[in-house]
């Protein structure tokens, strides 16, 4: 692997560092600068990015070093970036959609007088993802790391003086902590073991060998914590839905298309140690399927439409897990691609959707929408399609090659059960469509139910002008449309245009200079006829089951919408994984906190200091009264003593 | 082999001394009086430039310390192990018992030293608190400040001693006239709990000087009682530990601690950030200056029970801190909570953990300071410390909720914040000595974000609730300046913290736990300081 230092990283880094900032300036003179300004930041870096991808040639990376951050006799840590094809995968897509996002936020947000604040925050968040992505060394990635949970906060919790968004935020953060401190964990073990951070000198065939099974499967359970964290798998998921509090196109970026993939381009980054065990690669899958299926049985019952789509990520994201698992890293990043696509697409039709109708998020108020915002139903439609795994839209290639590569997986932990996990997989896939296809009934299809109340919902938030239009709803303005437009193109083609070139250019089959493991499905992979029947079938079912449940049934009784009993209980309440929590750590926790403040240190120990404080202040005063003054007590206390000492002497 | 320089023929060290006290004193003359000086603006001026000069002075001084300096006696390095201070100054003070006004400076040093000149800018500048005598208040910041410098010059155990003493009467007659409510009780106990922690430090001082002169070492300086090997394990064991209860109560250490919280809450902002940011820290200084050079052995023994106060004291001080509705002794608990860490680097002392532990004080200092001074503006704005009056503050005082985001993400250590630097340079260096207790600090990690953030959420976040609270009141100018001046210095640090490391890396043991342990077997006592060139 060739390296050549090349200065345009700090560019693409730079742009939007420096955007952010001024993008938050040039705000206070006048705040619709500030969304150009932070769209144009993006779109330099994806320029840089596109012109270093252009040129990347086969065995060969580009290389910034910024000298060392800390740096000692003992311990010394370079900033440096590489700029190798996995990084160009992500950083392409991280400017690409981004650029299509802030666009889209320049017409979401222009009621907001927090405006450059917003800008300000999102351009931050796609420097500190470029860091992320770019970072040489796991210190550098875990800046990167930490500053894209930062942003994710400040932007959760955008609209502060709601006190659930600002709480939600919090949650966010310290979720993602919990999941830091893995990667700290494996930092340091993996430190311990070879005395390198560096990425490329981890993987090196000598460092594993140094790290061995036992280090390595802590240092891999580090690495997958932290991932779930990131990444929303159980058990660090429930900050997830409640980042939906943020403005959509936050969810549209960093809840859907860019942060929470960060787990698995960790996972890729980091092949070589997480299969150093292959008990952590059979947790991941296990990991990967319980939270796909468990976050695929929410969605069905959620009302609120980004909740449907949160839960829908947090199980594609288990789809992505479920091919780390199964050591077909380039088929996950190849998931991400295409799920950046069309949830991306997705999150910003929901925008529109809400922003036509007036902030609202409830699905039940909605419905018939498609001839009041025609151009946002065709590319909800066809990103549903494309999540739903349908040839040829965009989730079919990615999803098929996930199936795929499930059944050919060697872990010894995972064989037996492989047609199991194959099966689960399968039946997320029907359920994805399911759900999805529920929403986009409750959304487009039937008849208008919102407008009845009189009064605008402002569940985004209370900064937004109210509208003084008229209730019905209304198409979003272009500079949102056209962006939802590409997102929809994409959805629609740019599973099947990469479907032939992507997993050789990660795994480097035929082409050379892989950075991932090669795909043990080999490079000519062909989809027959059965195969493109087979593969959207799980999809075909789930969306018929779905048209007739939700449309065709509910015409009849609208009960039918959810579903009944015990599953509406389970699923509607989210498996009550949120009041659980509560109940087993942060209660006990809490308890704790008082415990050690009052009876631990207010009570002993600074109780006891009290203690000695009053004891020599009560002798003290004994002290005060045995001095009387009066010879008479100072004999009787002289003839006692002596008397005592006396005795102690004859015994003796 | 153990080498002095010579005396620099200017008393460039006792300046750092002589400009703040000669400052104090003037400000109780009559020049500062009511007569020349109605409004007290002249009294802050020349308090202000007095301070500022220390800052210019150790700018000066840069120059002498660091990789590469090896002061003036450059001619006279010899070997690979020797202790160079790299500036000295030496007088003689009692020549009966041996003790000298000696003052060194070298990296460890210098680092604190800087991080005094910084608070006490810092604190003169922000605002002259209201109802105080502006006189009374320079001349205590000031003295506070020649205390705290003198400890942190002091190369003889006497001298140290008294420093260390002499620098509780600012503080505690600050709190005691001027704190809240409880101000008498919380200044008696403060003054009572470190001078019983130091009353062993005392009679060991006694020991040692008593124990060199029957060994022919009639002096107190750190260099010569190092340099003769004096003490057997047993009593480094001893004398060690009654150095360690020293300054653990002063650093403080769980659970020696309890006079902190309640001093947090009584003394006034400028105290608070005084005593929060520095005198605490004359307890860390001193444990790697004195007790890890003088009593290796007791380190060596007891490394994993100081280990585990500290990584104890990481997670008591968090859980502690998330029950607080005061926010006063939040902040006390985060401290000790934050300190923890710097226990935990100093008990596994491997050359990385004892800078990190160096660098977290100094960030720590420079974040708890930041932190002090703008809640400090809050609890003013809202004559309360109580978090439940307070609410959704940040639509109204941006420039402090911005600075206040700043110092807490400080606080919780992200990286490019100076704290991140200290604390994963303490842990990753902790972490082959100690992993137990490294882990059981991380959690610690995740604790801090939870309580600090649930503060700035209860302050800044949510309804708001502080109608009364106008537009106008945030931060003004020089106040905002000097937050984005100390905001500046901790994204510096954390940036770039090469140089700053590299200074203190020249002043802190070089020697690995090994090499530590193999003197303590017998071997020369002399080199527990690494000099580069």
């Amino acid at each position: 692997m060739i390296e050549a230092s090349d200065n345009r990283i700090a560019f693409l880094l730079l742009s939007p560092l420096f955007g952010s900032i001024a993008a938050y300036l040039a705000g206070r003179i006048s705040e619709r600068i500030a969304g150009v300004l932070a769209s144009c930041a993006v779109f330099f870096s994806f320029i840089v990015t596109c012109s270093l991808w252009s040129e990347l040639q086969p065995n060969s990376s580009f290389a910034l070093s910024l000298g060392t951050w800390i740096a000692t006799d003992h311990l010394s840590l370079p900033f440096g970036f590489v700029f190798d094809r996995l990084s160009a995968v992500m950083c392409l897509v991280i400017t690409g959609i981004g650029t299509l996002i802030h666009i889209y936020s320049v017409g979401y947000m222009a009621h907001d007088e927090s405006r450059p604040r917003f800008f300000s925050y999102l351009n931050l968040f796609v420097a500190a993802m470029l860091t992320l992505v770019l970072g040489s060394s796991l210190p550098v990635l875990f800046v990167g790391w930490e500053g894209v949970g930062l942003c994710s906060y400040l932007l959760i919790g955008f609209w502060f003086t709601n006190p659930e968004f600002a709480k939600a935020g919090r949650k966010a953060f310290v979720m993602n902590r919990i999941g830091d401190l893995g990667l700290m964990v494996a930092m340091f073990a993996l430190f311990a073991a070879t005395g390198t951070l560096d990425i490329k000198a981890l993987n090196t065939a000598e460092n594993l060998a140094k790290i061995g099974p036992a280090v390595g499967c802590l240092a891999g359970l580090g690495l997958f914590v932290a991932a779930t964290g990131k990444s929303a798998q159980i058990p660090l998921f429930t900050w997830l839905p409640d980042a939906m509090a943020g403005p959509t196109p936050v969810s549209a970026l960093i809840h859907a298309a860019t942060m929470v993939t960060a787990g698995i381009y960790l996972m890729g980054r980091m092949y070589g140690v997480i299969e150093l065990d292959p008990f952590v690669p059979a947790l991941v899958c296990w990991i990967a399927l319980g939270t796909a299926f468990l976050a695929a049985t929410t969605a069905i019952a959620q009302n609120d439409i980004k909740k449907v789509l949160a839960y829908s990520t947090v199980s594609q994201l288990g789809f992505m897990f479920l091919a780390v698992g199964a050591g077909e890293y380039a088929v996950a990043l190849f998931h991400v691609v295409t799920h950046a696509f069309f949830k991306a697409c997705l999150f910003l039709s929901a925008g529109s959707v809400i922003y036509g109708c007036h902030h609202e998020q409830d699905m039940r108020k909605m419905g018939g929408l498609s001839s009041y915002m025609p151009a946002t139903c065709i590319a909800y439609g066809i990103s549903t399609l494309a999540i739903a795994g349908i040839w040829p839209f965009a989730g079919f290639f990615s999803k098929h090659a996930i199936l795929d590569g499930l059944a050919l997986s060697q872990n010894p932990y995972l064989l037996p059960w492989l047609s199991c996990i194959g099966w689960g997989a399968k039946v997320v896939a029907l359920l994805t469509a399911l759900y999805m296809t529920r929403s986009f009934v409750m959304t487009f299809m039937g008849k208008y139910r919102g407008g009845a109340s009189a009064h605008p919902h402002h569940s985004e938030g209370d900064n937004k002008a109210v509208d003084t239009h008229s209730h019905t709803p209304h198409e979003a303005p272009l500079v949102m449309v056209a962006p939802v437009l590409v997102l929809a193109l994409l959805s629609l083609g740019g599973g099947y245009y990469l479907s032939h070139s992507f997993l050789p250019y990660l795994t480097g089959t035929g082409v050379g200079g892989g950075v991932l493991p090669l795909s043990k499905m080999g490079s000519d992979h062909e989809l027959g006829f059965s195969g493109i029947l087979s593969g959207s079938l799980p999809g075909v079912i789930g969306i018929g089951l779905g048209v007739v449940l939700f449309h065709v049934a509910t015409a009849l009784k609208d009960s039918l919408r959810r579903p009944a009993g015990l599953f509406e209980w389970l699923f509607a309440g989210k498996y009550y994984v949120d009041e659980i929590y509560d109940a087993v750590i942060v209660a006990p926790l809490t308890f704790t906190s008082g415990v050690v403040a009052r009876a631990l240190d207010k009570g002993i120990v600074d109780g006891g200091v009290n203690a000695v404080g009053r004891i020599s202040e009560v002798s003290g005063e004994l002290v005060r009264r045995a001095t009387t003054g009066q010879v008479a007590t100072y004999v009787v206390m002289m003839f006692v003593a002596a008397s005592v000492f006396l005795g102690l002497f004859v015994q003796k | 082999m153990i080498v002095i320089p010579e005396d620099l023929g200017w008393p460039l060290l006792s300046l750092l001394l002589i400009f703040p006290a000669v400052g104090a004193l003037l400000c109780a003359t009559p020049l500062f009086s009511q007569r020349f000086d109605a409004k007290g603006s002249v009294v802050r001026f020349w308090s202000i430039g007095i301070s500022g000069l220390i800052i210019f002075h150790l700018v000066i001084l840069s120059n002498f310390v660091g990789e590469g300096f090896v002061g003036n006696a450059a001619s006279v390095v010899g070997g690979s192990d020797a202790l160079v201070f790299q500036v000295q100054e030496k007088y003689p003070w009692i020549p009966s018992i041996g003790a000298a006004f000696s003052l060194t400076l070298d990296g460890l040093s210098y680092v604190f030293c800087a991080l005094t000149a910084l608070v006490t800018f810092a604190v003169l500048l922000w605002s002259q608190p209201k109802g105080i005598s502006p006189r009374a208040w320079c001349a205590t910041v000031l003295a506070g400040q020649c205390a705290v410098m003198g400890a942190f010059l002091a190369s003889d155990l006497v001298l140290f001693y008294v420093f260390y003493e002499i620098m509780l009467l600012p503080v505690v007659a600050g709190i005691a006239l001027w704190g809240g409510v409880g101000r008498i009780a919380a200044s008696y106990k403060f003054a009572l709990y470190t001078l019983v922690g130091s009353v062993l430090m005392f009679l060991s001082i006694l020991y040692i000087g008593w124990s060199a002169r029957t060994q022919g070492v009639i002096s107190f300086e750190l260099s010569k009682l190092l340099g003769a090997g004096l003490f057997s394990p047993k009593e480094q064991i001893l004398l060690g530990a009654a150095f360690f209860l020293a300054f653990a109560v002063k650093a403080p250490v769980v659970p020696f601690h309890s006079w902190l919280p309640d001093t947090y809450r009584e003394a006034p902002h400028g105290i608070a950030a005084f005593v929060a940011a520095l005198l605490g820290k004359v307890g860390l200084y001193g444990l790697i200056r004195f007790a890890i050079p003088l009593f290796p052995s007791f380190f060596d023994t007891y490394g994993e029970g100081i280990a585990m106060l500290g990584a104890v004291g990481v997670v008591y001080g968090a859980l502690a801190a998330m029950h607080q509705l005061d926010i006063r002794l939040l902040l006390a608990y985060s401290s000790i909570s934050h300190l923890g860490f710097c226990i935990l680097g100093i008990a596994a002392r491997t050359p990385t953990a004892l800078s990190g532990a160096v660098f977290q004080a100094i960030s720590h200092g420079v974040v708890t300071a930041g932190l002090f001074l703008l809640f400090g503006h809050l609890i003013d704005l809202r004559k309360s410390q109580n978090f439940v009056d307070f609410g959704g503050l940040a639509g109204r005082i941006p420039r402090n909720a911005f600075f206040l985001m700043v110092f807490s993400l400080a606080a919780v250590a992200l990286p490019l914040t100076s704290s991140f630097v200290g604390e994963f340079m303490i842990l990753i260096g902790s972490y082959t000595v100690y992993p137990v207790w490294t882990l059981l600090a991380m959690a610690g990690v995740v604790l801090g974000a939870v309580y600090t953030f649930t503060a700035y959420l209860r302050v800044m976040f949510g309804v708001d609730r502080c109608t009364d609270v106008q537009r106008g009141s945030d931060l003004a100018i020089v106040p905002t300046v000097v937050a984005a001046a100390l905001a500046l210095v901790i994204l510096f640090l954390g940036v770039y913290p090469k140089p700053v490391l590299s200074i203190i890396e020249s002043g802190i043991p070089g020697g690995s736990k090994a090499q530590l342990g193999d003197r303590a077997a017998g071997d020369t006592v002399a080199g527990s300081f690494v000099v580069r060139s």
